[in-house]
């Protein structure tokens, strides 16, 4: 397992479970410093027939995080080979509009709202 | 011609062949022009063929490569036409996840706000909402020459209530205390607020000392209606003592309110409690 830890938040990457999971608050400064998270997303991507990215734990996201994310959306778009799921949480305010955002960019996308 | 000369005939003779010696140099000239003539058109109309079929195969070529580029250039626009859409798609994302947040840390603020002015325990003002709110209604009833009236209340006996029945039964107690006072005030811009352990304030806008007297009043006949139980009372129940005052504001320091009142919940307590003073 890989993971990537800082103040409040975690990100963890489990090969075997074919899954990415962030959680807590994640207020990075910019794209640069989400850089090390985008580079464990497209690894994650790599030889892999379906990824799910657990979002159901991540409370709060900034403007480069929400950019972050749109990013990997479209890099596993072009990944025509895998499948992406994203799983949120009903219970956390700005998942809903979103996250339903990131399939515009990708309609293959499955979203799964807990 | 009979008679003619046969010397003439000879000289005609000559004349003749003379005449057809011209006439055949001049026709083998007229070959050889046109020979020419003719070669020179057929290699004319080669050079011609060779320079339509040379300009012929270059057209096709650059058909060729503008086709080719046209098809990078399709490809081209799509891929832009794609990025311009993802980029467009990411711009609303962003937008609206920043308006989303926006939401969250001001429906956190204001929740900060107005825990910061709360009482945890019965959800009345505290003293910070009070001094604010006493500021501004004292200055308004100042500069508008109304009357502010505030009244003072504290449970009696509750040190006692606390000790025979604990400090979680007496927390419950000052709930349903802090209820049956916030049923006795109708006006919006009244305001009830947990001033201490088991002291109440009501502070109450353009009321004049028998508006304030009235309340007290209404206060006492409700908790006796109430009879909220307290066996170490004389009354058996919880009972209150009310120092009641109202003025037109005639200084900056709201403070002699806050001290009038003060001062008549002293005498009520003195005067043996579950009473109101409500004049000087």
């Amino acid at each position: 397992m890989n993971a990537l830890a800082g103040e409040g938040y975690e990100v963890e990457f489990r090969p075997d479970e074919d899954c990415v999971r962030m959680s807590g608050a994640l207020r990075l400064g910019g794209l640069a410093e989400y850089a090390p998270i985008s580079a464990m997303l497209e690894e994650a991507l790599q030889g892999r027939e379906r990824l799910v990215l657990d979002l159901t734990g991540l409370e709060f996201l900034n403007s480069s995080g929400i950019a972050t994310l749109s990013r990997f959306v479209i890099s596993a778009r072009n990944h025509a080979q895998c499948g992406l799921v994203i799983r949120g949480s009903n219970e956390i305010a700005w998942q809903g509009k979103s996250l339903n955002n990131l399939k515009r960019l990708m309609p293959s996308l499955e979203l799964r709202f807990d | 011609m009979p008679g003619t000369d046969p010397y003439v005939k000879v000289l005609d003779i000559e004349q003749t062949l003379a005449d057809l010696n011209r006439a055949m140099d001049q026709l083998r000239r007229e070959r050889d022009d046109l020979e020419i003539a003719l070669t020179t058109a057929v290699e004319h109309g080669d050079a011609i063929e060779a320079q339509l079929e040379l300009a012929n195969r270059q057209l096709q070529r650059e058909v060729r490569e503008r086709r080719a580029i046209e098809v990078q250039l399709r490809q081209l626009v799509a891929t832009i036409s794609q990025k311009s859409r993802d980029l467009e798609v990411v711009l609303q994302t962003i937008t609206e996840h920043s308006d989303q947040m926006d939401l969250h840390w001001l429906d956190r603020y204001r929740q900060s706000e107005d825990s910061a002015r709360r009482d945890p325990l019965t959800g009345l003002a505290n003293r910070r909402m009070l001094d604010e709110r006493m500021a501004d209604e004292w200055a308004r009833a100042r500069r508008q020459r109304q009357w502010l009236a505030m009244l003072l209340c504290d449970v009696d006996h509750f040190k006692t209530y606390n000790d025979l029945h604990g400090h979680q039964a007496g927390d419950d107690c000052l709930k349903r205390i802090a209820e049956t006072l916030c049923q006795e005030l109708h006006r919006h811009n009244d305001l009830i607020a947990r001033y201490g352990g088991e002291e109440f304030v009501l502070l109450l806008p353009d009321t004049d000392e028998v508006g304030a007297q009235r309340v007290a009043e209404s206060i006492q006949r409700a908790f006796e209606k109430a009879a909220l139980p307290h066996e170490n009372s004389p009354h058996g129940r919880i009972t209150l003592s009310i120092g009641a005052a109202a003025m037109i504001p005639d200084e900056d320091d709201e403070g002699a309110l806050f001290a009038e009142v003060d001062r008549r919940l002293y005498l009520a307590k003195q005067q043996g409690r579950n009473l109101i003073v409500a004049s000087s």
